[in-house]
């Protein structure tokens, strides 16, 4: 009998000693597919300059209230935080942190390719606590259809 | 007699050797810390004839498609600053896949002469609390990041310079 009990609880503390010492199973990586997917729903191409494309950027994130942390005019880089809370009593402080690049493309066209990732700050750095890319297509969409708009007006000069 | 006796020294000679043959350590040399540093450069270097618009935005690139957060670009100096939370991160650089923590890259791609720029990356882990308190960061001397790094930075140039994005 208590040779049972000793072996249940020594095969007990064994999966538990087994279950402490896992790391967290790795995700599985990005297949070329799937990164070059990625990378067309995060582009899209405009025949407008590269100054209107920036200024429309800047004016796109002002509308979708995200701060600008950083522009570079020469490269053509933006980078912009909204923080998620509504109110100053809520604890949580998730933010969206997104990265816009315009790139000449040949001719007149300009290649605007965004990546986003989201920044959950809760309080336990567990397995959702660190930040990771946005990879729901339908949010990069989104953003292009708020640029869009802002191209439109920056190029009607509305 | 004599005979045998000298095949018996023979044979004890032979089994010497081979025995020290044996307890020969295989390791090599361990490196002098200036051997080590120099090799660390070079790991993080890599020189690129390229125009400096192409290499930074295709520095930038690389960036967005292995999920990285780009902190800071600067044009004039060209200096790039990205992180990376590597616990989640579905591919990251060398063994950091699924490890705590957020890895930080520094790239400068700096002129060499006319044509030529010198690319140096430098990463370090910063490791926080469950609080999210930063408690220290470590640089990172594996040399496998940097040669993870800079395959897809080459990578990223090929698509920017082949496909169809040109200045």
């Amino acid at each position: 009998m208590t040779n049972k009990i000793s072996q249940v609880l020594f095969l007990t503390c064994a999966a538990f000693i087994f279950l402490a010492c896992s790391t967290r199973q790795n995700l599985a990586p990005m297949s070329e597919e799937e990164k070059t997917k990625q990378r067309v729903a995060q582009s899209k191409s405009y025949g407008a300059s590269k100054n209107t494309i920036l200024r429309s950027s800047i004016a796109a994130l002002q509308d979708l209230n995200f701060v600008i942390d950083s522009v570079d005019k020469k490269l053509g880089f933006v980078s912009a935080t909204r923080f998620l809370s509504t109110s100053t009593d809520d604890a949580t402080n998730d933010a969206v942190n997104l990265n816009i690049l315009v790139s000449p493309e040949t001719n007149k066209e300009n290649l605007v390719r965004i990546s986003a990732n989201f920044n959950p700050t809760r309080p336990t750095f567990d397995k959702e606590g660190g930040f990771y890319t946005v990879e729901d297509m339908q949010a990069y969409q989104n953003f292009f259809l708020a640029l869009d708009k802002a191209i439109f007006f920056e190029t009607e000069g509305l | 007699m004599m005979k045998k006796n000298a095949f018996c020294l023979l044979a004890l000679n032979f089994m010497l050797v081979l025995l020290i043959s044996a307890c020969a350590s295989t390791q090599t040399p361990e490196l002098s810390p200036e051997e080590q540093a120099a090799r660390l450069r070079a790991a993080q270097s890599k020189t690129y004839t390229l125009n400096k618009d192409i290499l930074l935005r295709a520095i930038v690139a690389n960036f967005q498609d292995l999920g990285f957060v780009v902190a800071e670009v600067d044009y004039d100096s060209g200096l790039v600053v990205a992180l990376q939370d590597t616990y989640t991160a579905r591919q990251s650089f060398g063994d950091f896949t699924g490890k705590t923590g957020v890895m930080k890259i520094n790239v400068v791609a700096s002129h060499n002469n006319n044509k030529t720029f010198l690319v140096r990356a430098n990463a370090e882990r910063d490791i926080f609390t469950p609080n999210l308190n930063f408690v220290a960061n470590f640089a990172i001397n594996d040399i496998k990041v940097y040669q993870d790094f800079f395959t897809s930075l080459d990578k990223a140039i090929f698509i920017e310079t082949n496909l169809g994005v040109k200045k």
